[in-house]
């Protein structure tokens, strides 16, 4: 069966929509600002989502208002807005914020009187993402939530593949979203990872990450159903992988054991080969652990040619949202025939020896990859495929 | 972190010891038992990257020390002597 | 898919076996519990026991967990011991944690480093293992297990997506076996929600059979692995023939559309 891809719904600190993103991409460079959804003593710059598209509500619901942006966009450019009774349709979204009882308020509450409001709660065990998104789209077949941190968003389309595959459902709706939070803003700092400038993946001066927020999320069905509701399939899923370091909560394996078994995985299932690939949309996150280790392993497996990049210096590290946003650019990016400029970078790491593209770039060939490294050493491949 | 002035250097290198089991998690270990020249990382106590960051915190909350730069730290994180050896000397400025 | 192993971490202790002895010994009334910051409020809650998270070998490897991160290593690890899956088998072998609230307890101890220490003076530790997928990364990392690894969060049918899932990736070749289990956990928080939204049952029994408008329930907390795989064992215990979630329950089960 080939999985098509039928709609793309995209938010971020780059804008709303494919369009918006495009417009970002070329313009070279990404925004980043100071925190404001939240109040925190900690400078470290963030990519928030413009306030026009989801406003500051306060009221637990960010994540679920960026993914139901997103799944509108995707299932109106499927051509499904009205139609969704009439087929099986899944949800599978990745998130990390959205999955946690953690309202900062409610506890510091319970802390002093041993009791909490009641709101906080009901929005928690109301607001489960995947099943929020099922119930407003009104979707009716098998739903899942993905938690495994950086590769969410990977893994949920993973999983939507395997539905689409097994006949489990017709159509399923599948990506990732999380909202900037303060939970993880002070965790990524503790770990020391956080950089306090903007961020500079594969750089030999990368000094850390960037947190950033919003959705990303495709419509997967099979060609035939697709074909058969009088849809033109955009572009293709043709592989996915994955595998586990087994090596450490937070670092990644230092040779990229599970990635580069995770990649050779995706190809195998797309039935292609490295020189196949026409560009990587990597994890790049600009941690000094990641970077030298995606791109050793790309190095590795493509050759010092490859085209890559990473587009967390235009939206930060979206976390449970990347692999599903970054899902969509490594689409976007084959659709246009061209890659944007990998912001932050000047410099190769010797230890990489491999530098992402400086400048908009063409791009040709019918594959893609997309990469995501989690915490707990989980690694994810997408190939994206024009036919 | 007035309390922590005057206090020895054996006596800092034995609360840091016992800092490290409770923090770390490290149960089967005995405080008493960990040697004063003990290596953290590696063939030593077997600490690790996430390890290291712990220990950044907790001196901030007992000795009111802030590291902020990780290569530093490798270099104070050698071993239980360099470590108390760094505390002894910042807590006494 | 073929069920080769069980693992549980539950109130009466750990392992299959000790869950057939409770089975077969019949019911305990579960333990009264203060809450900490209410001690003259209590509710009866099936709590694991500190003293069966205790396995100096395996937990050496995952010193750090935490009681949810725990439960679950202990009974993944048990549930492939249970197998007998031989060791140079495990490279074929995926994870699948379900959970319904993750590893709340921890989250609230991070909580109580932000209020307390600011910030900037939070316990990086506390982070790592609030992170939803932690517990199965210790599990990969106990077990040597490099194979795909989700862990999904939900409050419906959370284990039965699991286990579809885990037959999937088995019937779709993307692994051989799946270690493929639940874990929750009642903190203190929990025990506070639970006795404001659930009726609790007084005489700390639950009645299955007992059709009544307002469900009493009992909180617990614990952990169940099972290893399936693709090929049938001598001592398996069962075959799972098929799966089925949905709304429309009984015209499933029925075969109808």
């Amino acid at each position: 069966m080939k999985i098509a891809i039928t709609g793309i719904g995209i938010i971020s600190a780059a804008g709303r929509g494919v369009k918006e993103t495009l417009a970002t991409f070329k313009s070279g460079s990404g925004n980043p600002g100071q925190v404001s959804g939240f109040s925190t003593d900690l400078s470290y710059p963030v990519f928030e989502v413009k306030n026009q598209y989801v406003p500051e509500h306060k009221d637990g619901m960010r994540t679920i208002r960026l993914a139901l942006i997103a799944a509108e966009e995707a299932v109106t450019e499927a051509g499904l807005p009205d139609k969704l009774s009439s087929y099986r349709v899944g949800v599978c979204l990745g998130t990390t914020v959205a999955s946690q009882l953690n309202d900062i308020d409610f506890y510091r509450e319970y802390r002093i009187s041993g009791t909490g409001p009641a709101e906080p709660v009901d929005r928690y065990l109301n607001g489960n993402l995947a099943e929020s998104i099922a119930r407003k789209l009104q979707a009716d077949g098998p739903q899942m939530t993905v938690v495994n941190a950086c590769s969410s968003g990977s893994d949920a389309i993973g999983v939507a593949a395997a539905w689409l595959k097994s006949g489990l459902c017709d159509i399923v709706i599948a990506g990732g979203a999380d909202e900037l939070n303060r939970v993880p803003f002070c965790g990524f700092g503790s770990l020391g990872i956080l950089s306090a400038s903007v961020c500079r993946p594969f750089d030999r001066e990368r000094r850390g990450l960037n947190l950033g927020e919003g959705a990303g999320i495709l419509v997967l069905e099979s060609e035939d159903t697709a074909r058969n509701r009088g849809i033109e399939p955009l572009l293709f899923l043709s592989g996915y992988g994955s595998a586990g370091d087994a090596y450490h909560l937070t670092a990644p394996h230092p040779e990229g054991a599970g990635l580069n078994v995770a990649i050779k995985s995706a190809m195998a299932e797309a039935g292609i080969n490295p020189k196949d690939i026409s560009f990587v949309n990597a994890h790049g996150t600009g941690t000094r652990e990641n970077d030298k280790v995606e791109g050793s392993t790309l190095l590795k497996i493509f050759g010092p040619e490859i085209k890559f990049y990473s587009t967390k210096g235009f939206i930060g590290h979206t976390l449970g949202a990347a692999g599903g946003l970054e899902a969509a650019f490594t689409a976007m990016g084959l659709k246009e025939s061209w890659i944007p400029a990998s912001p932050g970078f000047k410099s190769v790491d010797d230890q990489i020896a491999i530098s992402p593209v400086t400048k908009i770039t063409p791009v040709k060939g019918s594959f893609a990859l997309s990469t995501s490294l989690a915490f707990g050493g989980i690694n994810s491949a997408l190939i994206i495929s024009l036919e | 972190m007035g309390e922590q002035q005057g206090k020895s250097l054996p006596e800092i290198r034995e609360e840091l010891k016992k800092l490290l089991v409770e923090n770390l998690a490290l149960d089967d270990i005995n405080p008493e038992e960990i040697k004063d020249n003990e290596i953290l990382f590696n063939d030593g106590l077997g600490l690790d990257s996430l390890d290291a960051v712990e220990i950044v915190v907790f001196l901030q909350r007992n000795f009111g020390l802030e590291i902020h730069d990780m290569e530093q730290g490798q270099k104070i994180f050698y071993s239980i002597g360099t470590l108390a050896n760094y505390v002894y000397e910042n807590i006494n400025q | 898919m073929n069920i080769t192993g069980i693992g549980t971490v539950f109130t009466r202790g750990r392992g299959i076996n000790n869950f057939e002895t409770a089975l077969i010994k019949g019911w305990v009334p579960p333990r009264q519990q203060s809450y900490s910051l209410l001690p003259d409020k209590s509710l009866p809650v099936y709590t694991v026991n500190k003293e069966d998270l205790v396995d100096k070998k395996l937990l050496k490897k995952t010193r750090r967990a935490d009681k949810f991160s725990k439960m679950a290593v202990l009974a993944a690890s048990d549930a492939l011991t249970d197998s007998g899956l031989d060791a140079d088998k495990i490279e074929s072998t995926g994870i699948i944690v379900s959970t319904a609230f993750g590893p709340h307890a921890t989250t609230f101890r991070f909580l109580d480093d932000i209020i307390d220490y600011g910030d900037g003076g939070v316990s990086p530790i506390l982070f790592s293992n609030s992170v939803h997928n932690a517990a199965a990364s210790y599990i990969a990392s106990a077990l040597n297990i490099h194979g795909p690894t989700l862990t999904l969060t939900q409050f419906k049918s959370s284990f039965h997506q699991a286990l579809i899932l885990a037959g999937l990736w088995i019937k779709q070749q993307r692994c051989d076996n799946v270690l493929v289990g639940s874990v929750d956990e009642c903190g203190d928080v929990m025990k506070y929600i639970c006795a404001e939204r659930l009726e609790i049952a007084g005489d700390g029994k639950i009645s299955p059979f007992r059709f009544s408008s307002v469900t009493q329930a009992v909180p617990g907390e614990g952990s169940v692995f099972f290893l399936v795989g693709k090929q049938a064992r001598p001592e398996q215990y069962c075959k799972i023939s098929s799966v089925i979630t949905g709304n429309d329950l009984g015209a499933a089960l029925l075969g109808q559309p």
